[in-house]
């Protein structure tokens, strides 16, 4: 079934969005020109909108569309001003400008932080090749860290066989099998 | 596409110079605006009055219509304004809400303000559209009958209905059309259309 060079079919699938951008525009274009296909247009949004609710549908009013289209013949026909289409260099060159600068602002802030050595092996640094007579405060702090620290290590070590046996249960983390069960100052009960 | 694409597409036609697309505009949303409308304004003829000046108002303020919103919306929004603007202008009093927005437009509700659009004669109207869509229906042949509940009942796509129904999409195509032009065949006397129509 057809009307010109489109299926009529197609005014029906175009109204239940199943058409693609392409065979949209045909059909729209031959809708545009073609008394019947705009008939069968309407014909087809009335049954749609009896389907989906009789109340709508109830409110049909014959011939509202032709006196519409009348009062439409003497008014001047509306175009809406053309966009104007921004460069392409501009599309693309304002959000990379701003992508730069936002890695710059990031660069310019964390690498010094980075840089900058941790109070601890600042300590580290201090201490002497050879062990004063009289430790620092700062040395004692970084020494018992460290004591904390192996304390810890072996306590997840004596794990081990235990999460071996378990090891469905680590969920495949990249980190090692004890890391996510080590708790600060675990060592010190 | 979606519908509201669809619509886009034609928005941007008329935005062209093209007339006809506005037309289409019209066909299809007609019915919602009066119903919106019968809502806000009692006399059946000053509501095809108010809507026809409402969508000849969108007409002429298409070219600033962007597409931030859907067509209907704006639509609505425009109708309200209009029939407020006839309300005030007839001295009657205009539901309190001053400015019609999205929520507003698409389920209007302004409590005692808004009459009640169950008068018998629209009931009866209402209920002689069910009763032939039922009718209509339950005449089709199967294969019709389930295409066109799936996708207007059950609001399945095409590829959804052909899969269940396991045909081809052209088919599901086809059934759908048969099965509207046939309830349109149904709808024909009810809503006593124009003898020059084609149904």
């Amino acid at each position: 079934m057809t009307s010109g060079k489109v299926d009529i079919e197609h005014l029906s699938s175009l109204i239940d969005g199943e058409l693609d951008a392409q065979q949209a525009a045909a059909v729209l274009d031959a809708l545009c020109s073609d008394a019947e296909l705009q008939r069968r247009w309407s014909d087809l949004q009335l049954v749609g909108d009896a389907l989906r609710s009789s109340e709508v549908a109830a409110c049909h009013a014959d011939g509202f569309g032709d006196r519409v289209r009348a009062a439409l013949a003497s008014e001047p026909t509306v175009l809406a001003p053309r966009r104007r289409a921004r460069p392409a260099w501009r599309r693309y060159s304002v959000p990379g400008l701003a992508v730069a600068a936002s890695v710059a602002a990031i660069a310019f802030v964390a690498v010094p932080l980075l840089r900058a050595p941790s109070p601890d092996m600042m300590a580290h640094k201090q201490l002497p090749a050879k062990a004063p007579v009289v430790a620092s405060t700062a040395a004692l702090a970084a020494s018992q860290a460290e004591a904390k620290a192996a304390t810890a290590i072996a306590n997840a070590r004596a794990l081990d066989p235990y999460f071996a046996a378990h090891r469905e249960l680590t969920g495949g983390s990249p980190l090692p099998r004890a890391a996510a069960y080590l708790r600060p100052g675990a060592g010190e009960r | 596409m979606t519908d509201r694409d669809i619509d886009q597409q034609l928005v941007e036609r008329v935005q062209r110079g093209d007339k006809a697309a506005f037309d289409l505009l019209v066909s299809k949303y007609q019915r919602k605006i009066f119903r919106l409308l019968s809502r806000l304004i009692r006399d059946q003829a000053e509501v095809e009055d108010i809507a026809q000046e409402a969508f000849i108002k969108a007409y002429r303020a298409l070219p600033n219509f962007r597409g931030d919103s859907a067509f209907y919306t704006w639509l609505y929004r425009i109708a309200i304004n209009t029939a407020k603007n006839h309300l005030v202008s007839q001295g009657r009093r205009a539901p309190t809400t001053t400015e019609a927005d999205i929520e507003e437009a698409e389920t209007f509700d302004d409590g005692d303000q808004l009459r009640d659009l169950n008068t018998p004669e629209s009931m009866l109207l209402s209920k002689q559209v069910g009763e032939a869509v039922n009718r209509a229906i339950d005449q089709l042949p199967e294969d019709l009958r389930t295409a066109i509940v799936l996708r207007e009942i059950e609001g399945l796509s095409y590829d959804e209905i052909a899969e269940s129904m396991s045909c081809p999409i052209g088919t599901v195509r086809s059934r759908i059309f048969r099965a509207r032009e046939a309830i349109a065949q149904e709808l024909k006397p009810v809503l006593d259309t124009a003898k020059d129509k084609r149904w």
